[in-house]
């Protein structure tokens, strides 16, 4: 979309990543802030960063279940128990 | 003194083993391969049962396991959705953008958030087929980061890579599969690519 304030677009997307897994500098994220304030791309480009994230930690996290309910037969659950014996 | 964390295989099958099951089925649509893939997931915690270090659960380390298994099963039987060849160079990640650094591929609104309406088993799906289609060391950066929880320090450590290198990878890894959910019809046909 535009410049706003120091970073492009490919470089917030670049540094919305990077925030992910480490915490970057004072003026980086406020920079970041404000761009992605400005710009609705990087704003969705950053929340869809944070659903693969999500979609990721499935089960766990806050995302609803989408399991089958379906439990493993007493027979399955046996030979698997075996087989684990045998490693 | 640092807590060794407890570990019991002997209860794992009963006590984890329908959730895992559940989660295999879901993936795979088939019982036996989804009862395959858990054995392989309890088979294989056995054995590296000395690598747990009790960061995350064990319910979530068991997880992470199947969650390789689901992603080698894809790859082994083209379940996956690859990436558009121009799209997996690495110095393609120029394309998203114009030469003034805006958006040449405009991340398009989601429809649906996925991960909060009743397509939360249609996105698990998708991003796994998505996830198993890229290439290799970028789909394994991510699932160490990402499904495995290890720290880009970690990863650097095991693949012998510099952390630079791992947050590129990390954002080509991020950047292909959002679009890969994208063409699969996650955003507005009105946005997009310009």
């Amino acid at each position: 979309m535009m410049n706003h304030w120091m970073f492009r677009c490919k470089d917030v997307s670049h540094k919305v990543s990077m925030s992910m897994d480490i915490a970057l500098p004072l003026h980086q994220r406020a920079a970041i802030r404000f761009h992605l304030m400005m710009c609705r791309y990087c704003a969705r480009f950053s929340r869809q960063l944070k659903m693969l994230r999500k979609l990721s930690l499935h089960p766990d996290g806050d995302l609803p279940p989408a399991e089958s309910t379906e439990s493993l037969s007493q027979d399955a659950k046996e030979r698997i128990k075996n087989s684990m014996k045998q490693v | 003194m640092q807590n060794i964390p407890q570990i019991k295989p002997d209860e794992w099958v009963d006590r984890y083993g329908d959730a895992l099951y559940g989660f295999a089925l879901s993936r795979v649509n088939n019982k036996q391969t989804a009862e395959d893939l858990v054995q392989d997931t309890f088979m294989a915690a056995v054995k590296s049962q000395s690598r747990f270090k009790g960061q995350s659960s064990e319910k979530t380390w068991l997880f992470g396991i199947l969650k390789h298994k689901v992603i080698d099963y894809y790859r082994k039987n083209k379940l996956m959705v690859s990436s558009k060849d121009d799209l997996r160079e690495m110095d393609n990640m120029d394309r998203f953008f114009k030469t003034d650094g805006s958006w040449q591929w405009r991340p398009a609104d989601w429809r649906a958030d996925p991960g909060k309406s009743q397509t939360v088993k249609e996105a698990l799906d998708h991003f796994y087929q998505c996830l198993a289609g890229l290439p290799q060391k970028t789909a394994d950066v991510f699932v160490f980061r990402e499904i495995d929880g290890l720290s880009t320090k970690e990863i650097c450590k095991n693949l012998d890579i510099t952390p630079s290198n791992c947050w590129v990878i990390l954002y080509r890894a991020r950047v292909l599969l959002r679009t890969c959910l994208e063409s699969l019809g996650y955003g507005r046909p009105d946005e997009g690519h310009t």
